[in-house]
């Protein structure tokens, strides 16, 4: 019981069968072979699996895959093109990487909502990035430096943008 | 101290940009050719015998390749005990058909009498999960059962001093199991090739002793095994026991395909190895001024269905006050319910809770300052540890000066409260070894077998950095499979930064020593003539000088071959003499209406004794408190008859970015006398204390001592 259907990931189109089971999650991973989502629960409780559809934050395990037919999305893959995103950078700088297994999804669900602050606002505070990234369960490094990192993404984005991007 | 040029900077970890990326490769992101998918079937009750198995409609199937049961397969049970425990397994085409294998697979079973309180199971007519383990008994535990293991720590006699002591506090605590829920679950990739050797890609914190379990489950000799560890997503002790591999193997086997076996998240938490359980029922005495006179305690651990639960730490997480007579009895107690194991300093929070709380008790009877009760009873240099071995210089009392000035600034303010606990953790060091080889291009290359679970890779660059005197960038650490590194214990106990870091520097002294030997004959010269300084072998008289590239290539063309070193570090003990000390120091408000709990602020003063990399550091222990605050506060797992009903992430919460507090980590550097630089272990102490300095705190802000996990859901603050 497959069927065959195009969408775009990361800005290219590919194609899959895809059974009737398999979740967005099941279709990144095992049938386009982008690992870089990950599986955390398959409940939709972790976030591990966060990907951006048309735009949005979803967790990939609780969409079916043919729901994704004719649509785009952003996986951790497509986001240094080629050069690191702001993010990214900011991850590693401020330590906020330890086991690696949340980041993707972290990155994304942060990218979400950084995408979605007005163009010239205060800064986040620390309390709204909490609440954005409250989805996204991280056991290793108690949020700290991922909240530090995300506040440094915004502000390294304002200047990037400030800088005539 | 010697002027470090490398050591104790803060350097982002390179092995973070391929996680920022999506590259890093972790088990289930492996794949291999005519790789078949494994699934598991688990038994429903807490105790029972196997009947029998109908495979019929699971075989029917199409796309199942082999089904393993109690009648053909020595890995899996006639006897069930514990709901959860293994009883089939399947091997299928992909994830969905296994699984709709192991939902067809029907097992008949005869149900049988279970326990599940661990002090019921000791009763005499309790039901038997395993015949006790205690050759000969005490009297006083003559008879009973389901005992796995007992300990008595004891010196003077405390139930005299305690009688003549002028205030005695007592009371229960109740710490409940606890899961580590790491973000990745287990994941195992087996595969047998023709030869016969079998391959284990596994998500595990020792390669070596994985190699080790699994050949002894499938009865192979060590040198038929390669454990590869991937990128590990989390483990915090729950990953040192092999969990699904021995059947993902045996499915390898019999079906002459690689298996792969991702253990789903309400596996992990129903079968798997959580913090255990702990009842501590404690008595402590003083003396009007406050010196504490004695202490006595009965200390309980659940162990489940078979030893796993970690009695054997008191030593190793006590002995924070000078106290003249003591007696404390700890056993461990079979009941039908999954095995524990360690959560990041197996055994200590749990008494942590306890004694600290008492502490804290203590003070108030007294009418004196929680940090001053313990700073006039605080251990030094030369007091005894409870093993009544003499301590080292440690930063205990550091750590409780700087915590109380913190924690005497604070304002106060209605429904608030400040607590602070003590902790207390030894690092062990374990089998640690490194190669190192000089690359054509000076490039030094490392090779360990030790798993990256904390970042000892960037660490281990480093110090090799530091020793010759070259950047960081300049050193390469792999981690390799059992084939091709030096043995290395499993990565944990504090240890793996520690014993690494020694191995690390011998080698590196290794090295420089070949470097100038080598260089003597190029250059002509007597090795005494020439001195080694970042990164150049040197005349002493300063006429030439060969870098670590230009000695590189000659070497490697020349009939000595590269320059190569090794070094290693271990104790049989594996417990190193490293004590390390923690206060923390918890801001809560309580809200009198509802008796919901807010966290405020955690900090810890933790002795580190030198921190290696601070960012690397303040991160493990960032980490750890709000582990600590988790397992304090909200999480554990509850049961219904042995079976676990808080089976996936909703039920058993874990701390959010919005649960999260601020976090202030202080990093105190008393230099350990054998540790690498001084440093001591840092990536479990930070965890012990937490839920202690949470419940003091509590009590400070509403009057009310909560003397069981999880804090949060005790009805005791509702008005």
């Amino acid at each position: 019981m497959t069927h065959r259907i195009e969408l775009v990931v990361n800005g290219r189109v590919r194609a899959a069968e895809v059974d009737v089971r398999d979740s967005l999650l099941d279709l990144l991973r095992d049938r386009l072979g982008l690992t870089g989502t990950k599986r955390g629960c398959d409940q939709g409780e972790c976030g591990a699996c966060t990907v951006l559809l048309d735009g949005g934050a979803v967790n990939a395990c609780t969409v079916l895959a043919l729901e994704a037919s004719g649509r785009a999305m952003l996986t951790i893959e497509g986001l240094a093109a080629p050069e690191l995103d702001a993010l990214q950078r900011a991850f590693v700088a401020c330590g906020a990487v330890q086991c690696g297994f949340c980041t993707p999804g972290m990155i994304l669900s942060a990218k979400a909502y950084l995408d979605g602050l007005p163009a010239r606002g205060a800064p986040p505070s620390d309390a709204a990035i909490r609440r954005a990234l409250s989805g996204n369960l991280c056991r290793c490094t108690g949020y700290r430096k991922i909240v530090e990192a995300v506040g440094r993404a915004w502000g390294s984005r304002r200047h990037g943008e400030a800088a005539g991007g | 101290m010697v002027e470090l040029r490398v050591i104790g900077q803060r350097l982002p970890r390179p092995d973070a940009v391929p996680r920022v990326t999506g590259e890093a490769l972790y088990t289930d992101d492996l794949t291999l050719p005519g790789m078949l998918h494994g699934a598991v079937v688990h038994a429903p009750h807490a105790h029972a015998r196997v009947l029998g198995v109908d495979l019929a409609r699971a075989a029917a199937l199409p796309g199942v390749r082999a089904v393993l049961t109690p009648q053909n397969c020595r890995l899996l049970p006639v006897e069930v005990l514990y709901a959860g425990q293994k009883v089939a397994a399947v091997a299928a085409v992909d994830r969905h058909t296994a699984r709709q294998a192991a939902d067809l697979i029907q097992v008949e079973y005869e149900v049988l009498p279970a326990v599940f309180d661990p002090l019921l199971a000791m009763a005499p007519d309790a039901p038997e999960v395993r015949p006790s383990r205690l050759a000969s008994p005490p009297p006083h535990l003559a008879g009973c059962r389901n005992i796995c293991s007992y300990q008595r720590k004891e010196r003077g006699d405390a139930e005299q001093a305690l009688a003549r002591a002028a205030v005695v506090v007592e009371e229960t605590y109740r710490v409940g199991a606890a899961h580590q829920a790491y973000l990745e679950p287990h994941a195992c990739v087996a595969r047998f090739d023709r030869a016969g050797e079998l391959t284990l890609w596994s998500s595990v914190q020792g390669q070596f002793n994985a190699r080790a379990a699994l050949a002894a489950a499938l009865e192979l000799p060590v040198s038929q095994v390669r454990v590869v560890a991937p990128e590990i997503g989390g483990a915090f002790g729950g990953k040192t026991a092999l969990i699904m591999d021995p059947l993902a193997a045996e499915l390898a086997r019999r079906t002459g395909a690689p298996v792969k076996i991702v253990m789903t998240r309400q596996e992990e938490l129903a079968d798997s190895h959580p913090g255990p359980a702990c009842v501590a029922c404690v008595r402590t005495g003083a003396a009007s001024d406050g010196a504490l006179v004695a202490e006595w305690a009965q200390i309980v651990y659940d162990t489940g269905a078979a030893g796993g639960a970690p009695a054997g730490s008191f030593d190793r997480t006590r002995g924070l006050y000078r106290i003249p007579d003591f007696r404390y009895d700890i056993y461990s107690v079979y009941t039908h319910k999954l095995v524990p194991g360690a959560y990041r300093a197996p055994g200590a929070l749990e008494l942590t809770f306890a004694f600290e709380q008492q502490m804290d008790a203590l003070a108030r009877r007294l009418g004196l300052d929680p940090v001053e009760l313990r700073r006039r009873n605080a251990v030094d240099e030369g007091d005894l540890t409870v093993d009544g071995k003499p301590y080292p210089a440690i930063g205990l009392r550091q750590s409780l000066r700087r915590a109380g000035a913190y924690a005497a600034s604070l304002p106060r303010a209605a429904h608030r409260g400040v607590g602070v606990a003590c902790g207390k953790w030894m690092n062990a060091i374990g089998a640690s070894g490194v190669v190192l080889l000089l690359d054509e291009d000076g490039t030094v290359r490392v090779t360990t077998g030790a798993v990256d679970l904390t970042g000892v890779n960037t660490a281990l660059a480093m110090v090799v950095a530091e020793e010759l005197g070259i950047a960081p960038d300049q050193v390469q650490v792999r981690t390799r499979g059992t084939d091709a590194a030096p043995y290395a214990a499993i990565s944990g106990g504090s240890r793996t930064t520690y014993g690494m870091s020694l191995a690390a520097r011998a080698a590196a002294a290794q090295l420089v020593a070949a470097a100038v030997d080598f260089a003597a004959g190029v250059l002509g010269r007597p090795a005494a003539a020439l001195s080694f300084d970042q990164g150049e072998v040197r005349v002493r008289d300063g006429a030439a000088a060969l870098s670590l590239a230009e000695l590189g290539a000659l070497a490697i063309q020349s009939p000595r071959g590269p320059l190569t070193a090794t070094g290693s570090a271990s104790d049989p003990a594996w417990l190193a003499d490293s004590h390390i000390f923690i206060t923390q120091v918890a801001e809560v408000e309580v809200d009198p209406e509802t008796g919901e709990i807010r966290v405020l602020r955690i900090s810890s003063f933790q002795d580190v004794g030198r921190a290696i990399n601070p960012l690397l550091v303040e991160g493990q222990i960032e980490g750890g408190i709000v582990q600590g605050m988790g397992w304090g506060l909200f999480e554990g797992l509850v049961f219904d008859r042995g079976v676990v009903l808080n089976d996936g992430l909703l039920e058993y919460r874990i701390p959010t970015a919005m649960d999260a507090p601020q976090l202030q980590p202080v990093l105190i550097e008393v230099p350990s006398p054998a540790g690498p630089y001084g440093l001591k272990g840092v990536g479990e102490p930070s965890m012990v204390a937490t839920p202690a300095a949470l419940a003091n705190a509590i009590f400070d802000a509403t009057g009310v001592r909560l003397v069981a996990t999880p804090l949060a859901q005790s009805g005791a603050l509702v008005r």
